[in-house]
């Protein structure tokens, strides 16, 4: 795309060579001159254009950071004392944390209700129905050791993630 | 004044096979099962006790489907906490107390700090 610069440079060049003569009010525009205008208005719309598409992308960068500061990290914190039961306390059986990780997935739910005083879209059925796809499977099988729930603890972890994240795109 | 209903979250677990309770449809049939809705529309009040000898893990997903017909009903659950009681350990109380808040947030579409 043509740049403002460079246009006035054709129009001055133009001017130069065809009409070194001053322009009189009598004058009247040629076609050249209405295709030189033409081009610099649309070349001054392309660049508010662009300047505007920088603006968008910037103002979408800043909001999905503040989603992962407000939301991923923070849910990531709550989500801690389950994550050192995993790592610290693998050949545990299960039943000995189960209420502990029963409170904490609860604290997760009660701070996304909390969040949505500022995401109101946030729908929390579906973090819910993540949440219960995974607790209400262990809690058949509490007597066995913690490490055999690992993949299920981090595969519900990345589904709460991914929906969250999901929604912080859907949100722009 | 009429006597409270009296409900025993352990007659719902085959103790000493299980000492737990867990999921949103059981805790749907179990409240159909008791009429838990029926006595709830006529206001009649109800004191549901956990005796935690015998349970020992209580999954949210009971609670939530034990309340829910019941929240869609009475709208806030200051209303529930007027019509039930939870006799029960620190722990499941405050279990039932979170539970209830998210219910409300649910069924109300409130946050809890609205209220």
């Amino acid at each position: 795309m043509l740049s403002i610069t460079t246009l006035l440079q054709i129009v001055s060049n133009y001017n130069y060579s065809f009409n070194s003569s001053i322009p009189t009010a009598k004058d009247s525009w040629g076609a050249s001159e209405y295709i030189a205008v033409a081009a610099c208005i649309i070349s001054a719309l392309t660049i508010i254009a662009s300047y505007y598409t920088i603006y968008v992308q910037n103002q979408h960068q800043i909001k999905f950071a503040a989603f992962e500061r407000l939301a991923i990290q923070n849910i990531s914190k709550i989500l801690e004392p389950i994550d050192n039961i995993f790592d610290n306390k693998a050949n545990e059986l299960l039943s000995l944390h189960i209420n502990e990780i029963t409170e904490v997935l609860g604290d997760v739910e009660i701070f996304l209700i909390e969040f949505k005083d500022i995401y109101t879209g946030l729908e929390i059925i579906k973090i819910i129905k993540i949440k219960d796809d995974f607790s209400n499977p262990i809690y058949s099988q509490q007597s066995n050791q913690i490490k055999l729930f690992r993949a299920q603890y981090f595969a519900f972890k990345s589904r709460l993630l991914y929906e969250l994240y999901l929604f912080a795109m859907a949100e722009d | 004044m009429e006597r409270p209903h009296e409900i025993e979250l352990a007659d719902f677990v085959d103790y000493p096979h299980t000492d737990w309770i867990s999921g949103r449809e059981f805790g749907e049939d179990k409240a159909k099962k008791i009429g838990l809705l029926n006595w709830v529309k006529s206001r009649e009040k109800v004191i549901i006790h956990i005796n935690d000898e015998k349970v020992k893990a209580i999954n949210d997903s009971f609670i939530k489907g034990f309340f829910s017909a019941i929240f869609k009903e009475v709208k806030s659950k200051e209303q529930v906490n007027k019509l039930f009681t939870i006799e029960a350990n620190p722990y499941f109380a405050r279990l039932f107390e979170k539970n209830f808040k998210i219910l409300d947030a649910i069924y109300n579409n409130a946050t809890p700090n609205s209220k």
